[in-house]
């Protein structure tokens, strides 16, 4: 089997003496999509925030694409950070409440990251901005700053911002839970498109439909542990645990 | 008592655009450097390294818990004492600006402080480094969130100028103190003076008010 596009390999994350995750494995194959569910507090979200060390983790390591994302204690601390932000600039994060530069326009949220982190002149970013708007379909909006534009179409600048980076994976951390209920599936498309595209993904989500239509992986994390994992149509259809139930009976009824 | 007659102030008008003029270069002066000095201070109180924190913490509680006037004797007649002639202008410039950028560390790293932690999130996620998150996303916002608070230490900088009068700097205040000298006629300087500094203030405020719309205008905003 080809190496796995992100590894995580015994990720601990405390928080003082408050254990968030305790021990955490996931191998996510080049070009899959794992959706990661479970009950508010059960540490998807740190998980995420491991990837790209946004969060640190207490102890374990992460890999992307065979790489490992921190450097060990070896390395000089310049060497660390120099390392850690090019290992950052090929995961793409996107929020849940967007997170858009808001002094600046959808155009230029979307060219920030390859003026200041790839060093590309402007004309040729704002060509590859632009693209990548058009492609979220807000081709028209360009100029328009954040508050200008609905939830939704926050949500897709800000795809747009991360993706315009061409990154290896692409972390969702509930990117739909802030949003208008109409807008939800706007944005839920775009990812879906992404994820058919042949994008690695990993996406926190609360929209099982989501999880059970476009995941390859649906992984369901109770109290910073992995309880159950597999294909969608086993943790929707026969999961084994009565944990993993009795959390998609209580989410399918609201 | 003579009757009040602003006309006696006429033959003086050349001394008064002179005070008007090094009030206003003092001001211009001192607020460069406390711009400089209070950003690096600001920076300094949130920096991870624990004795720059100390130093920026003890100069600022320094400058605001000592009257403005005593910074000023300090430096003037106490740089001397240790081997360094400054001279009043050169004294005048770093004691203003060290007592106004204390004020400004604290307006400047609350407004550091105010932008929402997940626009440094965004930008580190991005492969930033911090001192471009600092430059590029940070201070921009920040920015027009001291817009008004940083006004108004100005005007308080433009006032303070008045206490150069006391190290024989011939400002505003030291003018119309010469000119009473002669003419007896308190009421007409101090008043021509007072007028001066609120018009110099009104224009400050103004300034304050249309920066503060363009940053505002620069995110969108109406």
């Amino acid at each position: 089997m080809a190496s796995p596009m992100v590894r995580l390999s015994g990720i601990r994350k405390s928080f003082g003496a408050h254990e968030v995750l305790c021990g955490i494995d996931l191998d996510v194959a080049k070009g899959t999509t794992v959706a990661v569910i479970g009950p508010s507090g059960s540490g998807k979200s740190t998980l995420l925030r491991c990837v790209n060390h946004l969060a640190p983790p207490t102890s374990g390591t992460v890999e992307i694409d065979g790489e490992s994302v921190s450097l060990g204690p070896t390395a000089s601390k310049r060497q660390q950070e120099a390392h850690l932000n090019r290992m950052r600039s090929q995961v793409g994060m996107v929020f849940q409440r967007f997170n858009l530069f808001p002094h600046k326009t959808a155009l230029g949220n979307v060219m920030e990251g390859l003026i200041a982190v790839k060093r590309m002149p402007r004309a040729e970013a704002a060509e590859a901005a632009h693209a990548m708007l058009k492609r979220v379909d807000l081709a028209g909006f360009a100029d328009a700053h954040p508050v200008r534009l609905s939830g939704g179409q926050q949500q897709r600048v800000a795809i747009a911002r991360a993706l315009v980076m061409q990154p290896k994976v692409m972390l969702f951390d509930e990117a739909t839970s802030a949003l208008d209920p109409e807008l939800v599936d706007e944005v839920l498309n775009v990812m879906r498109d992404l994820a058919v595209g042949g994008l690695t993904m990993i996406v926190v989500t609360h929209e099982m439909h989501f999880a059970r239509d476009v995941a390859d992986q649906v992984v369901f994390m109770d109290q910073g542990s992995v309880v159950e994992r597999g294909p969608p149509e086993h943790i929707f259809g026969a999961p084994t645990l009565e944990r993993t139930r009795s959390f998609l009976k209580k989410i399918i009824k609201s | 008592m003579p009757s009040f007659d602003l006309s006696v102030l006429l033959p003086y008008v050349p001394e008064f655009m002179r005070g008007l003029q090094a009030t206003l270069l003092y001001s211009v002066m001192s607020v460069g450097l406390a711009i400089v000095i209070g950003l690096a201070a600001a920076l300094a109180r949130l920096s991870d390294i624990a004795p720059l924190r100390w130093l920026a913490r003890g100069y600022v509680d320094v400058v605001r818990g000592t009257p403005a006037l005593v910074q000023i004797f300090f430096i003037y007649f106490g740089a001397p004492a240790i081997g360094i002639r400054l001279g009043a202008p050169t004294s005048a410039v770093i004691a203003l600006g060290l007592n106004s950028g204390g004020y400004l560390a604290e307006i400047f790293r609350a407004g550091i402080l105010g932008v929402d932690p997940g626009q440094v999130e965004a930008g580190r996620s991005l492969g930033m480094s911090r001192t471009q998150t600092l430059w590029r996303i940070v201070l921009p916002q920040a920015a027009r969130l001291v817009v008004p608070s940083t006004a108004g230490e100005f005007t308080n900088l433009v006032k303070g100028t008045s206490l150069l009068s006391t190290i024989s700097i011939t400002e505003l205040t030291r003018v119309a103190q010469q000119v009473v000298s002669v003419t007896f006629r308190p009421i007409e300087a101090y008043l021509a003076i007072a007028v001066a500094y609120f018009l110099i203030n009104a224009v400050v405020a103004q300034g304050g008010l249309w920066l503060e719309r363009a940053l505002r205008r620069g995110e969108g905003l109406r």
